[in-house]
């Protein structure tokens, strides 16, 4: 990856996670407070996507891992009193398991195929934590109640989290570390290998690349940060239900996505951050929302289609 | 030596002087066994047995649709074989997946599109380079020194390659940007960035001019003298009877001949199967005959 | 069960797979020709039943008329919409479906500012019911199961023997060859678009006496649409209507001896196979 783009993104990022360590420091207020804890949450799904979009693939079902991480969780919490990092760690096991099992039959398939194989496993998992097992993760009514996660004690101090401002604080430290982790692997050799074997899987095997290799790793990577970001959902929503994980939320986030530019992570960045803070003000006005959400999307793919990012970069080549 | 040998070495690839070549070696590193290939009805390649003699170039010629390009994708692992082996320095590649072929010492370019067009040449290089020092996901999220230094090597070994070919100065260049000639050098160092023992090339002088194709045909010899074996699919009959020291002739997927440029080019099926008919009654008369060379 | 429950079960399921097919004909037409996979066609279904509520409620206008109306409603707006978004989207499929996702939210929520989302009610032309062999029908139901076969009567006939059908067919398999052959694939794609458009509006059109007209009517038909035409290869039409009647008739019988959720789970399940093992669907060409 050229120098100059990589720069701009980590810059992106590092100015992002400044945004973030400030927020708190200038508002009290708990609603501003949730509304930035989901922002961080959805750039955290929408940079995850951006990496199996790197292979060349859209996986439909991005959002079901989340949705495993948070179910899985917030069951071993509330149901058997599993403490919070471990019930963490077996959600995001859990949800990497799931990945790797499904992503191993799956990726072979050319995109439009996978791409509707991932819209039935949505449908999948939505109705099986709607219908299956009532009493573990609570049928219709989902899971409500999630407790706080318990106290961490490092180096000697001792951090609590029965305040909406440390749960912000907790999804700004995830969210710092894991989206450095993506950051580094796009602009690494294995994000070159990711987008090589995204512009010609055919070309890529004939130079020694296993392009279903690569294809799973990504996959897996991404599904696993999708349940943290679930974990870190059930833990600062308190509730748990399985709309929270339908096709719309699924359709949302890919419009942040594309809007924002596939091509590159810090397009994705931009259009989510531009578009969840546009759903939050036009929280409320629904039927406005998705009538303006539909004119953008539409006006975007005509005019723009590679988003935000694609416009800048070619004003930036083009200067 | 094959598999081992850098490029960049000084006194390696340029040591052995243009237009002579070291004779091909008795080991055989490439055999088919009886290999064929059904699509539905169609037979593209019938029962085809051949072996590739290391550090030789080896042609493989034939009329449009006689199965050339289909052999090359099946010893590259694209399609299996329908009956029939393949046996690479000994061990059987049959149905082997293109990147374990890849791995294993068999590099090809394509006819039409085989460059990855968004990335620069220097980033093509990059990716066909990485076979020689494997690194992944963990390198990539742990940096370590290794990780470093083993970019950095492959760095130097893409850019030795790109000198040879003449391409460093577009090195940044978006290969899609490339003319057309380019490209297929672009492809050419692809190949040869996963230091093959076996270099597959399908019509890599079309579209080429006359002094084009002469500095390539010294590539090819160079490449040979380093240990590398070449075998090729070619249309420009001059440049194969020149280059090659072994060719295979297939006609609607069957080899109908085999043998030295010169025996070829005299045998009557072979003249038959381009020029039909009655093209049996033209003798090609060889080099040696034409006094071109004593 | 007693055969009864069985029959009036089958009976059920023939009527709700004729309306299943007939938008999963539309949609295996528009992805057979243009390449897209168009979330938004529930949203011409619901137009179809909008637009009959709105004739007969407000223009006082006969029933049956306004499925006549409906058809040539969509068709227009059907091209238009081709014409304007999806014809400049060929190239690129997620740009395509990413675009029909928009025109779906734009669709909907429309729809809601105008209607409001309580469900509304349609008069049919038929009352009462007729019954046969122990089995009730509404006679509405059998005016829908005769014009939804009537259409694919029809829809079949146009395919197979008139000029534009054949063209049509062409452009299916090899749309460069058709080019060549001298069809005019672009003025074909719009019309194509608007055809299969048209063909949900009149389902529409046709359920809407029998359930209700809401906004959000269009979503559960085209996920089934979907699943159908999955099934039945996409780009198949004859897939599509095999697919048609053995979801409509699962749907109907299978809920009589198993629990809802694990019927609809299975039916996800089931596509995800067939995606897996035979892409080109149960009765599809590769």
């Amino acid at each position: 990856m050229p120098e100059s783009r990589s720069f701009a993104a980590t810059a992106g990022f590092a100015l992002i996670c400044v945004v973030g360590l400030l927020v708190p420091v200038l508002t009290d207020d708990q609603y501003q407070l949730d509304v930035a804890m989901r922002v961080l949450q959805l750039l955290l799904l929408a940079m995850s996507l951006h990496l199996v979009l790197s292979t060349g693939r859209l996986n439909l079902a991005h959002i079901s891992f989340m949705g495993i991480g948070a179910y899985v969780a917030a069951a071993l919490t509330m149901r058997f009193g599993v403490p919070t990092l471990p019930a963490a760690l077996v959600a995001v096991a859990v949800a990497a398991v799931v990945a790797l099992v499904l992503g191993l039959i799956i990726l072979r398939l050319a995109g439009a195929y996978f791409f509707l194989v991932t819209f039935a496993f949505l449908n999948v998992v939505v109705l099986f934590f709607h219908s299956f097992f009532e009493d573990i993760f609570g049928g219709a009514s989902g899971l409500i109640g999630v407790p706080n996660p318990d106290p961490i004690t490092l180096f000697g101090n001792t951090f609590t989290f029965e305040s909406r401002r440390s749960l912000y604080e907790l999804t700004l430290m995830v969210f710092a570390v894991a989206g450095a982790l993506l950051m580094r692997l796009r602009y690494s050799q294995f994000g070159l290998m990711c987008d090589a074997v995204r512009q010609s899987e055919r070309v890529a095997a004939a130079v020694g690349v296993n392009p279903l290799r690569i294809k799973t790793v990504a996959f897996v990577t991404a599904s696993s940060i999708a349940a943290v970001v679930g974990t870190l959902f059930a833990y600062s929503q308190k509730v748990v239900h399985y709309a929270d994980f339908n096709i719309d939320a699924m359709l949302r986030l890919v419009v942040f996505v594309v809007v924002g530019g596939v091509g590159t992570i810090w397009g994705v960045i931009a259009g989510t951050v531009v578009l969840s803070l546009a759903t939050e003000l036009l929280r409320g006005l629904h039927a406005y929302e998705a009538l303006a959400y539909g004119i953008i999307i539409v006006a975007v793919m005509l005019f723009l289609p590679d988003g935000i990012g694609g416009l800048a970069r070619r004003l930036w080549e083009a200067r | 030596m094959p598999g081992g040998g850098d490029l960049a070495a000084p006194g390696g690839a340029f040591s052995v002087v243009a237009g002579l070549k070291p004779a091909p070696t008795e080991e055989v590193i490439l055999r088919l066994d009886g290999i064929t290939r059904r699509f539905g009805g169609v037979c593209a390649v019938d029962d085809l047995s051949m072996r590739v003699s290391r550090r030789s170039i080896h042609g493989l010629i034939g009329p449009n649709g006689s199965g050339k390009t289909t052999t090359f994708n099946l010893i590259a692992g694209e399609i299996a074989p329908s009956s029939g082996a393949i046996f690479f320095k000994g061990r059987d590649i049959t149905g082997s997946p293109p990147h374990r072929i890849a791995r294993l010492g068999i590099a090809r370019t394509f006819q039409a599109t085989d460059l990855f067009p968004e990335f620069s040449v220097a980033q093509n290089l990059m990716i066909a380079a990485q076979l020689r020092a494997p690194m992944g996901f963990w390198s990539s999220v742990l940096r370590t020194p290794r990780y470093a230094t083993a970019r950095g090597k492959m760095r130097q070994r893409v850019d030795a390659i790109l000198e040879r070919l003449r391409l460093i100065e577009m090195r940044d260049m978006i290969v899609r940007d490339l003319p057309h000639r380019q490209q297929k050098a672009v492809a050419l160092a692809n190949a040869l960035a996963t230091d093959p023992e076996l270099l597959m090339l399908d019509e890599p002088a079309a579209g080429l001019t006359h002094q084009e194709i002469e500095d390539i045909m010294s590539l090819y010899r160079s490449l040979c003298g380093e240990g590398r074996t070449i075998l090729i699919v070619e249309h420009n009959m001059r440049t194969v009877m020149a280059l090659c020291d072994r060719i295979t002739v297939l006609n609607h997927g069957r080899k109908i001949a085999e043998g030295m440029p010169s025996e070829v080019a005299n045998n009557e099926l072979v003249l038959e199967a381009y020029l039909g008919k009655g093209g049996s009654q033209v003798r090609v008369r060889s080099r040696r005959e034409r006094g071109v060379v004593q | 069960m007693t055969v009864q429950l069985l029959l009036q079960g089958l009976v059920n399921g023939v009527g709700l797979s004729m309306v299943y097919i007939l938008v999963a004909l539309g949609l295996t037409l528009i992805f057979s020709i243009l390449r897209i996979i168009n979330f938004a066609h529930g949203e011409f279904y619901m137009m179809g039943g909008f637009i009959s509520y709105y004739c007969t409620q407000y223009l006082q206008t006969n029933y049956v008329l306004t499925i006549i109306i409906a058809f040539g409603v969509v068709l227009v707006a059907g091209i238009l919409v081709e014409r304007l978004i999806f014809s400049r989207l060929r190239a690129n499929l997620l740009a395509g479906f990413i675009a029909s996702l928009g025109l779906l939210w734009i669709m909907q929520s429309s729809a809601i500012l105008i209607f409001g989302v309580v469900d509304k009610e349609v008069h049919g032309a038929f009352d009462g019911v007729v019954r046969a062999f122990g089995v009730v029908i509404a006679k509405e139901r059998l005016f829908v199961i005769a014009c939804c076969a009537g259409l694919i009567a029809c829809f079949y006939l146009f395919l197979r023997t008139s000029r534009h059908g054949i063209a049509l067919r062409a452009i299916a398999q090899d749309s460069d060859a058709a080019a060549l052959q001298g069809v005019d694939v672009n003025r074909l794609s719009a019309w194509a678009f608007g055809i299969g458009c048209a063909i949900a509006a009149v389902a529409g059109a046709l359920l809407a006496p029998v359930y209700f007209v809401s906004p959000s009517m269009g979503t559960l038909p085209v996920i089934k649409a979907f699943i159908i035409i999955i099934l039945g290869g996409m780009g198949s039409l004859l897939g599509a209507v095999y697919g048609g009647f053995l979801i409509g008739l699962l749907e109907s019988i299978a809920p009589l001896y198993f629990p809802a959720a694990s019927v609809e789970m299975l039916g996800f399940l089931v596509v995800m196979a067939v995606l897996v093992v035979r892409p080109q669907g149960l009765f599809g060409n590769a």
